[in-house]
């Protein structure tokens, strides 16, 4: 009896390995299957937001410019006649933007500061201070914002046109985290005379 | 005895790779699936980029037809290199098409032209043709085409001689 239980039930120590590498084997490529899938995800996430916040930044900033007029004053572009006042550091732009609630020209000044691009609102037609507002999420890093403008001067007889650059990472711990690189140049719509 | 044990339940070498064949199948398609929407991703970027470039490229030519009405000069003046085969522009000028691509520089952080680009600059996949055509004396038609792999981009804009 004994001598038979023995022989019918369990496994023989080959039988057990054998078992066991294919077990192994099956499991250790599921899971890196699994672990790429997460990790292809991730990515694809980390780039649908990327999209969604330089699409939200650039989009925002362009409708904006495209409204501005010359400055007369001076007070928010920096000298009379001038469309921008664009600064290097940090790289910042003003100009006069079109409020649609009471239709006057007000001064705004979009900006990057702590890796975000910041907007400050004035009431009035001079260069606003103060605290400014992101218009990008946390969840983004802005390494870059660049703007060239070419026909702002006074008299220059040219039409007013801006360059805008976003270079944008994605917060991540991964070292190859995402980044994209956008650029759109937008003419000012308002004849510049 | 020996009979005995050949009758346990167990699987076979067969039924084995039966099992590991339906797992294969049933793991490859979802590994596959994913890959796709990486590549899709991948090109839903590609386009996004591509969608900024076409707009820039017809902003370039309203930019030259409003500053022709400011000078008071024909409105398409300056613009005859777009005519036919097209042109190519970056935010420094419009010149003729030469069918280069675009790069990335450094120093300026802008995508435009390069003729002699330095170490930092990245040098894009991207093509753009900007041709403008007349159909009549008052209307231009604007085409901007940009290009890179096999993929292509088209965004068309008329604009007219009214101010």
């Amino acid at each position: 009896m004994i001598n038979n239980n023995q022989k019918t039930k369990g496994f023989t120590l080959v039988e057990t390995l054998v078992a066991l590498l294919i077990f192994g084997f099956v499991s250790v490529i599921l899971v890196n299957i699994f672990v790429s899938v997460l990790n292809s995800q991730k990515r694809i996430l980390q780039n649908q937001e990327l999209m969604n916040q330089s699409s939200y930044a650039l989009e925002y900033m362009t409708k904006a410019i495209r409204m501005t007029e010359k400055d007369m004053t001076g007070a928010c572009s920096g000298a009379a006649g001038e469309n921008f006042r664009v600064g290097t550091s940090p790289v910042s732009i003003a100009f006069l933007a079109y409020d649609l609630k009471d239709s006057t020209y007000k001064c705004v000044q979009f900006l990057i500061e702590d890796n975000a691009i910041k907007e400050r609102r004035s009431t009035d037609g001079n260069l606003p201070s103060g605290t400014a507002l992101p218009i990008t999420s946390s969840a983004v890093s802005v390494e870059r914002l660049e703007f060239y403008v070419t026909g702002d001067i006074l008299g220059d007889n040219i039409q007013p046109k801006i360059t805008i650059m976003i270079k944008m990472k994605s917060l991540s711990s991964s070292t190859n985290a995402p980044v994209i690189i956008v650029q759109t140049t937008v003419s000012q719509r308002k004849l510049d005379i | 005895m020996d009979n005995a044990f050949k009758k346990e339940k167990g699987f076979t070498l067969l039924e084995m790779l039966i099992s590991i064949m339906i797992i294969t199948i049933a793991v490859l398609p979802i590994y596959q699936a994913v890959f796709k929407y990486t590549r899709n991703t991948q090109l839903e970027r590609e386009n996004f980029i591509a969608s900024y470039l076409c707009q820039e490229g017809v902003e370039f030519i309203k930019n030259k037809r409003d500053t022709n009405w400011i000078q008071g000069l024909a409105w398409d003046d300056g613009l005859s290199i777009c005519f036919g085969s097209g042109c190519e522009g970056g935010p420094y000028g419009l010149s003729a098409w030469a069918d280069r691509t675009i790069y990335i520089e450094a120093a300026s952080g802008f995508y435009r032209y390069l003729t002699t680009p330095v170490a930092g600059d990245i040098q894009t996949s991207f093509k753009r043709k900007i041709v403008v055509s007349k159909p009549t004396a008052d209307e231009m038609d604007i085409t901007v085409t940009v290009y890179w792999g096999n993929k292509t981009m088209i965004v068309k804009e008329n604009i007219f001689n009214w101010r």
